[in-house]
């Protein structure tokens, strides 16, 4: 954990050299769904610190797992405490980068985002697409993927594996401001 | 004798119902916590909470995850967001802020806050990114 605000330090400290490429949100959302014959689950975060570097199109944006928030307390405490281990792995991050970016376009965009998700300590590759607008004042970046639960290690117990689906949707809704220094 | 088994059997059919329909209420539906109604389980200043996390995150995070935190501070600033108030306590800068996020009858409370004051307020931790957050915060004074 040092290692991440070290590196989470040095990301923020380059802002200092380009301040006018970079956004970011400490209040972005990212909801989680799954759907199975037997049940629906969805979980709601609004406490998403999202970065966005529009000189380089990279995109760093990390989750503290304990701040999903579900409808049922009982689903919240099996979330943390058998399924993503939030003790162990409090953070999930994604870094990736919007490889067809085109800062001149106004409006709505379609943009490619790669990278690699972490979650429960474990990394695999996300590739998907969003949705980028840039104003004078902000910049939205909107989408979702799918992320295979078998990918991050994450253990289902056989009594409950029809109630979770293998496959959860994930949303992302990010609003970010430009950063002042 | 054959009725009496019969009326044994449906009193206790009954009997293990009702107490599975409890038993499923009480797990399957069990409440969240009610943050508002309860103590604060721990009770620090804003820059200290900050300074736990900055020294080890790791032992700051087995402190206070998961734990309702009451923590006093002045006010960087106050930022909405679907009708929900997110209050920064510290300088409001770039890191090292509480950011508390409010819950709905806490955005209530806050509405005639501003800038610089002095407040206490009360919210469950959820972790450190850049500020250490806390989530369903309400407001104490």
């Amino acid at each position: 954990m040092k290692l991440f605000s070290i590196l989470l330090l040095a990301v923020i400290s380059l802002q200092g050299l380009f301040a006018q490429d970079k956004y970011f949100t400490k209040s972005g959302h990212i909801d989680f769904f799954s759907h199975s014959p037997l049940e629906d689950i969805k979980a709601n975060n609004e406490q998403v610190l999202s970065i966005i570097d529009t000189s380089t199109g990279e995109v760093a944006i990390y989750v503290l797992m304990k701040s999903f928030s579900f409808k049922k307390a009982l689903m919240q405490e099996h979330f943390n405490e058998n399924y993503v281990e939030s003790d162990k792995f409090p953070k999930s991050v994604f870094k990736g980068k919007m490889t067809n970016l085109d800062l001149s376009k106004s409006g709505d965009q379609e943009v490619a985002i790669n990278g690699e998700l972490t979650l429960h300590g474990k990394s695999a590759p996300i590739n998907t697409t969003g949705v980028f607008n840039k104003s004078d004042d902000k910049i939205t970046l909107k989408g979702d993927f799918m992320a295979t639960v078998a990918d991050y290690g994450i253990q289902i117990p056989r009594t409950v594996v029809n109630n979770i689906g293998k496959e959860i949707k994930v949303t992302f809704d990010l609003t970010h401001e430009p950063y002042q220094n | 004798m054959n009725s009496k088994k019969i009326i044994i059997g449906v009193a206790s059919l009954f009997v293990v119902l009702i107490s599975g329909y409890f038993l499923f209420e009480a797990t399957y539906n069990k409440p969240h916590l009610n943050i508002e109604a309860s103590a604060p389980e721990i009770i620090i200043d804003a820059a200290a909470l900050v300074n736990d996390f900055g020294l080890n995150e790791q032992d700051a995070n087995e402190k206070y995850l998961d734990k309702i935190i009451q923590v006093k501070g002045s006010i960087g600033n106050i930022k909405y967001k679907n009708n929900k108030a997110i209050i920064t306590l510290g300088d409001g800068g770039l890191m090292g802020n509480v950011v508390c996020h409010m819950s709905i009858s806490g955005s209530q409370k806050s509405k005639d806050l501003t800038k610089g004051q002095n407040i206490t307020i009360k919210g469950k931790c959820t972790g450190h990114l850049l500020d250490v957050i806390l989530v369903e915060s309400t407001l104490i004074k």
